[in-house]
């Protein structure tokens, strides 16, 4: 009852919030259905064609693959040529170097009208061929197969950190909100394992909800790229080719690393709710500095105003430091999945002038992995720089509001704020950059590749900075309105 | 009958290096029946006293029984129920939770020991209380006094043995605040024990007795 009663009127008062937290939780599962649905949906063509096939006379060997054994009756009507079936594949032997073309154009025409996607594979020795017929699947090499797992496990875990680290922001800024009716709470007499049960209802619930819509979402993403590369015939590239393929496994999975995330969060976020306790202390009302004392620098905007109130801000180095660090961390993480996105998807593919339209298709689904995590990174990296000037607007309220209240210039407090945000905006974001390019040029060079740096990196590199200053100015600007101005008199009343 | 036992409490709080000793060596017994006023200058140790025997807060030192039972010897869970059960507190900015009506305000406790609370009950509270007409009303639309009421009814509705207010009446006008002396004489007189943390003369004034602290030691 209890429960219930709090649920229904919560969805109410802190709507905002839920969706706020919804939208993260999301971004994370989309990300992983993303990821899982991209990993089981890619083959590489290349290794098949290292097949041993070839006659010690130089004459070519063509081969079908995993077709039935009645498909395999309709090439015996091709002239001129030795075949043998042997379990799904179907060899055509001994063919001589002036036949070759003819016999392979009839292959290609039976199998086209057997099979809708068939694609051709070829090596860098144009002499053997391989056709696959029904399913491409049975046959993918481990190694390449391993690679690609590893590597989105990669990935994925370093996006998982980002998102866990802004699901933990998120839902402390909710937490925050609801400090207050904790206490009230724990004063009337609120187990901690009735604290418990309230607030991990609450995360499951929306759990669910982001599963509901972020695997969907993830997978959608993944289809519509490997739609659009399956429409253009990409036969002439030796690439990685992409199939849409849904394993429920690896969906089961995704559901269970980001239930697995979010469990994590809460468990921080409990310990951070168990400590809030009904006995009201004098230590939060506590003002760091005597308005009275300071009266005199307010009026105007003097240095010395400045000066002090960058005192008062930089005081506050508790919450200060460990929001810096966050967004560090995340900036770091976010350069390293760019730079080595760059480097897959824009530096080597464009680095040699012209590009074909199936290099292009060939490009994009090899690289889909990378340009998706890069942006996955740009939004969580977004989102943290939000809640992170939220959190110190909120955080300097109180002195604010006071310093407005005795005659601050309004313009003068914002330019302060203003400063004070932008030192620790660019210091964050150079240090970010430059820590995470330096671990990734330390790890390219570890295994002697080359790093490309052309027009399109610095390109997006502008374009992010400019997205994260607009993004830190916009909540700078509503939450100093939220908070900072005079809103002491409302606090009063409740 | 001795309803409330402190012993030998101390009280210290540290804040980096420095340590404030809020209350030192407070011994003090409250009958059964007993309306006490705690006074004393602001920074005496009064709220800090109050929340200790409320069971909100540990002391550092010392023990408190109330009713026989050593409040801090229980873990925080059966501590929680225990004072859900037995014990209220009411503060002076009334606390109510802003997303619940007054009605569901007022059940909470109830609630939290999973049943329903009593309409009949309910109802003769909040007749007392002169807030009936206004249970369906959320805490932002109820005034100063009533949302001190309506927390007042909360604080009744598992019949504590023992109430403890700090400075109920310190946000309420002249008129408000007599009745709701009034109020807290009524139920005194129906057999609870009440303490009052009061810096109002008017209000102590009420009480059987009162206890003046000053920097930490009753005085
Ligand atoms: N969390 C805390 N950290 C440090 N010192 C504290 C804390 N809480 C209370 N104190 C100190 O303990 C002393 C007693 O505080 P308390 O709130 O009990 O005073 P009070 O008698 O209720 O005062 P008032 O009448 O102004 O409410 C004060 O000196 C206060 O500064
Ligand atoms: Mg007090």
């Amino acid at each position: 009852m209890f429960y219930k009663l709090m649920y229904k009127r919560g969805m109410h008062k802190y709507r905002k919030s839920y969706i706020n937290i919804l939208c993260v939780f999301i971004l994370t599962l989309s990300m992983l259905s993303f990821t899982s649905i991209y990993c089981d949906s890619h083959y590489n063509y290349n290794d098949a064609v290292l097949i041993p096939a070839m006659t010690a006379d130089w004459t070519c060997d063509i081969r079908v693959k995993n077709i039935t054994e009645e498909e395999a009756i309709l090439y015996s009507r091709i002239p001129n040529v030795d075949m043998v079936y042997a379990a799904g594949n179907l060899d055509f032997v001994l063919l001589d170097t002036n036949e070759f073309e003819t016999v392979l154009e009839q292959i290609r025409t039976i199998l086209n009208s057997q099979h809708e996607h068939i694609h051709e594979i070829t090596d860098t020795t144009p002499t053997i061929y391989v056709y696959y017929g029904r399913d491409v699947r049975n046959n993918i090499d481990d190694y390449y197969d391993n690679g690609v797992r590893i590597g989105t496990a990669v990935f994925q875990a370093i996006l998982t950190a980002i998102g866990a680290v802004s699901m933990v922001l998120i839902y402390s800024d909710y937490i925050r909100q609801r400090t207050e009716d904790i206490r009230t709470l724990s004063a009337i007499g609120i187990t901690e394992r009735q604290l418990h049960r309230l607030f991990f209802g609450e995360c499951n619930v929306l759990y669910l909800l982001s599963v509901v819509i972020g695997i969907p979402l993830g997978g959608g993403i993944a289809y519509v790229f490997f739609k659009v590369c399956e429409w253009v015939d990409m036969s002439d590239t030796n690439s990685v080719y992409p199939v849409f393929d849904l394993h429920i496994t690896s969906l089961l999975t995704t559901a269970l690393i980001g239930y697995m995330a979010v469990y994590i969060t809460f468990q921080i976020i409990l310990k951070k709710i168990l400590r809030i306790d009904a006995s009201y202390t004098c230590a939060e009302s506590v003002i760091e500095f005597d308005p009275d004392k300071f009266r005199g620098f307010y009026y105007k905007a003097t240095p010395h105003f400045r000066a002090f109130f960058a005192r008062i801000l930089r005081k506050r180095s508790s919450t200060k430091s460990k929001s810096l660090v966050v967004l560090i961390a995340s900036i770091i993480a976010l350069s390293i999945v760019m730079l080595n996105t760059v480097n897959y998807a824009i530096g080597r593919e464009y680095s040699h002038g012209e590009i074909k339209p199936s290099e292009l298709a060939a490009a994009i689904s090899a690289t889909s992995l990378f340009i998706m995590s890069t942006i996955y990174a740009i939004l969580y990296s977004l989102a943290i720089v939000a809640i992170f000037t939220k959190r110190q607007m909120e955080s300097n309220a109180k002195s604010t509001q006071i310093l407005y209240a005795l005659g601050a210039d309004e313009h003068i407090l914002y330019s302060c704020f203003h400063r004070y945000m932008l030192r620790q905006f660019t210091s964050s974001v150079l240090s970010g950059f430059g820590v995470g390019y330096a671990a990734t040029v330390l790890i390219f060079s570890s295994v002697n590749h080359t790093i490309y740096i052309n027009l399109w990196f610095i390109i997006v590199h502008l374009v992010l900075i400019v997205l994260y200053y607009f993004v830190y100015l916009f909540s700078m600007k509503k939450y100093f309105n939220e908070n900072c101005r005079s809103t002491i008199s409302e606090e009063a009343g409740g | 009958m001795a309803l409330l036992e402190i012993k030998h409490i101390r009280k210290e709080f540290v804040s980096g290096t420095r340590t404030v000793q809020a209350l030192k060596d407070i011994t003090l017994t409250i009958e059964k029946g007993e309306m006490v006023a705690i006074t004393g200058p602001s920074g005496a140790g009064k709220s800090t006293l109050l929340q200790i025997c409320a069971g909100l807060m540990r002391p550092t030192k010392g023990n408190i029984c109330l009713d026989g039972k050593d409040l801090y010897a229980l873990n925080d869970d059966k501590l929680a129920e225990f004072r859900r059960n037995h014990i209220s507190y009411i503060l002076q900015h009334f606390n109510l939770l802003p997303m619940l009506t007054a009605h569901e305000n007022i059940a909470i406790p109830s609630l939290l020991n999973d049943v329903k609370p009593d309409e009949t009950v309910l109802r003769e509270i909040t007749d007392t209380l002169g807030i009936t007409e206004r249970l369906e009303h959320f805490p932002a639309e109820l005034s100063g006094g009533e949302q001190q009421r309506v927390g007042i009814a909360r604080s009744l509705i598992n019949n504590p043995a023992c109430i403890f207010a700090d400075e109920p009446t310190g946000n309420l006008d002249g008129g408000t605040t007599k009745d709701v002396m009034d109020l807290f004489c009524r139920l005194n007189e129906a057999g609870k024990t009440i303490v009052i943390v009061t810096h109002d003369p008017e209000v102590a004034r009420y009480c059987h007795r009162e206890i003046t602290i000053v920097d930490g030691m009753i005085r």
